[in-house]
């Protein structure tokens, strides 16, 4: 343990052979890089344990905290939380792909249809985590923070993460503990390849958004 | 990773519901013109005489309108028929269609299949795409896709579906927004659908800080959440 090697470098050569001369001061300093190289090390992978043990921890206390949310936020109807949903800007298209049915699906519901309590319970969940999101880690537009893409000319959003089945990484990324590349990574090892273009959106003459070759 | 013609899904494993946003009953009236919507029954005009064919329109979203909301004079059109579904594996080649699996999903015939032929282009009236006559409207993940093959049928380029998404997430959601306005004025105020068309373009062209319109702030995606609220206060209003 470092206290130990702490001790042992605050008394360097009394233990044993009687010779008065001190070691070489650059000896003592190899001995003291080195053990402090060890040590600095020693508490990176404590640090690095101890980084994966409270991701892990909070991660389920997300799930704890969603599931209570999600089942209060159940206790309303499927059109008024849908209602909801829109007053915070979402598109219906946007909640198709959340809820995981189509845009006509979606639509039924908004208008009284009634929805199967599987359904009925992901519209929930949504409501829920957007409680999450914007109470824990203060994003006022929370629609706008779904939508928006995690990393400039990368076209994955939240939605993506969230519709994919993983609300893991979208707690993740809200909670800022983990940079946007690593969750992109977790969520497909292959983004860097598959979103890479050779052209770009750019504003043509007549206005409108157009595309053409990125300059080399 | 060099790119390639794109299929419906991910990982090898074929999604073809994401092509469309509604099919058969569930497309609605209120919804505007867009690419990809497939209409049956239209009067075409070629190189012979007319004839009535299944179509499925091609031209951009921004170069299907004059003036926001009456369609050009002459739009281009490809013609629609039964193929069989073309595995994802040879999405790649197949270069001159636009594959429509399930398609029609109410009928277990061949017809439930079917294939959007770039050979086989044609010019059709905008009077001719009858809104009732419409059978299927593509989403967004549709219209990208066939823009894409439409593109690399024309030129030999392949241009990645997310570079499409790009362009024309603002006019999608322009569509969305329209389609929703009119739906609600319909029901609300009894307004004919093109009244409310007019009357959401106009809201969505209006300016509102020194020539810059809610049109403009779609092109942005951290804004398109605010242009929505603002349009569900505005029908309020409107009453």
């Amino acid at each position: 343990m470092s206290i130990d090697r702490d001790q042992d470098l605050l008394e360097p050569g009394t233990a044993s052979t009687g010779i008065n001369l001190p070691p070489p001061l650059t000896e003592t300093r190899t001995v003291a890089t080195t053990v402090l190289t060890e040590d600095i090390g020693y508490i990176r992978k404590r640090a690095r344990n101890l980084h994966k043990e409270t991701g892990e921890l909070h991660q389920q206390s997300h799930y704890t905290e969603w599931n209570a949310r999600t089942n209060q936020r159940g206790q309303a109807t499927t059109q008024d939380m849908l209602e909801e949903l829109a007053d915070l800007g979402f598109a219906w298209r946007d909640l198709a792909k959340l809820v995981g049915v189509s845009v006509p699906a979606i639509q039924k519901w908004r208008r009284g249809e009634g929805a199967t309590g599987e359904n009925r319970q992901k519209v929930a969940s949504l409501l829920a985590a957007c409680d999450l999101v914007a109470e824990h880690y203060g994003i006022q537009e929370i629609t706008s923070w779904f939508e928006t893409p995690m990393q400039l000319g990368v076209p994955v959003t939240p939605i993506a993460l969230w519709a994919s089945g993983r609300p893991d990484l979208v707690f993740d990324f809200a909670s800022g503990h983990t940079e946007s590349e690593q969750i992109l990574t977790a969520w497909d090892p292959q983004w860097r390849d598959r979103y890479r273009s050779d052209f770009e959106v750019f504003r043509a003459g007549d206005g409108h958004l157009s595309i053409r070759q990125k300059e080399r | 990773m060099a790119h390639d013609l794109e299929y419906p899904g991910a990982d090898g494993v074929p999604d073809w519901d994401s092509l469309y946003r509604a099919r058969g009953d569930e497309v609605v009236r209120h919804r505007p013109v867009f690419t990809g919507d497939v209409f049956e029954k239209v009067p075409v005009q070629g190189l012979e005489e007319t004839k009535t064919k299944t179509v499925i329109v091609l031209q951009h979203p921004c170069a299907l309108r004059s003036n926001g909301v009456d369609l050009h004079s002459r739009l281009m059109v490809a013609e629609v028929r039964d193929h069989r579904v073309i595995p994802l594996e040879s999405w790649t080649g197949h270069v001159s269609k636009m594959p429509l699996p399930d398609l029609i999903p109410a009928v277990e015939t061949r017809r439930r299949h079917q294939a959007a032929f770039f050979d086989a282009p044609y010019l059709v009236r905008p009077e001719d795409l009858a809104l009732d006559k419409r059978i299927s409207c593509l989403s967004q993940t549709g219209v990208n896709i066939l823009l894409q093959r439409w593109v690399h049928h024309n030129s030999r380029v392949v241009v990645t579906t997310a570079t499409y998404h790009e362009m024309s997430s603002p006019v999608y959601e322009e569509a969305d927004l329209i389609e929703e306005w009119c739906e609600e004025r319909v029901r609300v105020a009894g307004l004919e659908i093109q009244e409310a068309a007019i009357e959401a373009t106009k809201w969505l062209r209006e300016d509102i800080d020194s020539g810059f319109t809610r049109q403009r702030m779609l092109e942005d995606s951290q804004q398109r959440s605010t242009v929505r609220r603002q349009m569900r206060a505005a029908l309020r209003q409107l009453g």
